[in-house]
């Protein structure tokens, strides 16, 4: 079990990357440079310094969050490197980069959004534009999570037609590695 | 090795000197009085906290289930 859990490190260190990348997206171009919004722009709306401050502290926790989920990432890419099984492949790590983004931005879409609203995509819309700026970030998270589902599945299909049979016959991933 | 130690004490006395730091005007302004108790009572609240980390908790769950391979077609 402990092996076949092993096997996946590729594919989750991509899809933890692809977490981290889209939360910092998130929080260096729609926190930071563009200023649309902020982590509770919608409870303490920056048109203050002091509301400005304590957006910037809850930003500053996002960011912790996002480098944290960027060095688990790290840790599992090593772990992958390490071991002899993982069948290395661009199509499963692309995709598993454009899934976690997709589901960075769902999540975060649906419950920071829809459900608790601490803040919109665009703070300062409002009504109906507000709305569809929020659904359109949910879409590209759907969109996304769609690409690298399909990615990963194309990835998977490779590394089988790529195997070789082992002297039992059955197709063994590990000997696609190079010998070390 | 003197010559390089003896500049670096020197920066740290005057910059990390509690009176030093305790004198910044911007410390004992009134914004930054308002911004720590702003940021206290943020802290403070539960729901807050919760909705803040949520997003990262639902996905880590998320994650935790793709990694153990809770997938069709791939078992544990």
């Amino acid at each position: 079990m402990k092996q076949n859990l092993h096997k996946n490190d590729l594919r989750t260190a991509a899809i933890l990357f692809g977490i981290g990348m889209g939360g910092f997206i998130d929080g260096i171009l729609f926190h930071q440079i563009l200023q649309i919004h902020n982590m509770l722009s919608n409870r303490f709306f920056p048109d203050s310094l002091v509301n400005i401050d304590i957006n910037m502290f809850w930003d500053g926790l996002f960011h912790a969050a996002t480098w944290i989920v960027t060095a688990v990432a790290i840790y599992f890419f090593w772990r992958a490197g390490i071991n002899h099984r993982t069948v290395w492949s661009g199509k499963t790590f692309v995709g598993g980069i454009f899934l976690g983004w997709g589901l960075f931005n769902f999540v975060e879409g649906i419950i920071d959004h829809h459900i608790l609203q601490v803040h919109h995509v665009v703070q300062r819309a409002s009504g109906l534009t507000q709305l569809l700026w929020d659904l359109a970030f949910l879409a590209s998270g759907v969109l996304f999570i769609l690409i690298g589902s399909s990615l990963i599945k194309r990835g998977k299909v490779q590394a089988v037609t790529q195997a070789v049979p082992t002297r039992s016959g059955v197709y063994d991933e590990a000997e696609l590695s190079p010998p070390h | 090795m003197r010559r390089v130690i003896a500049p670096i004490a020197q920066f740290l006395l005057i910059f990390l000197n509690p009176s030093f730091v305790w004198s910044c005007p911007f410390c004992h302004s009134d914004r930054a009085t308002e911004v720590r108790a702003g940021i206290a009572q943020t802290l403070g609240n539960p729901a807050l906290v919760l909705a803040a980390a949520s997003p990262f908790l639902v996905l880590a769950l998320v994650v935790i289930i793709l990694h153990c391979g809770f997938e069709r077609g791939e078992r544990l």
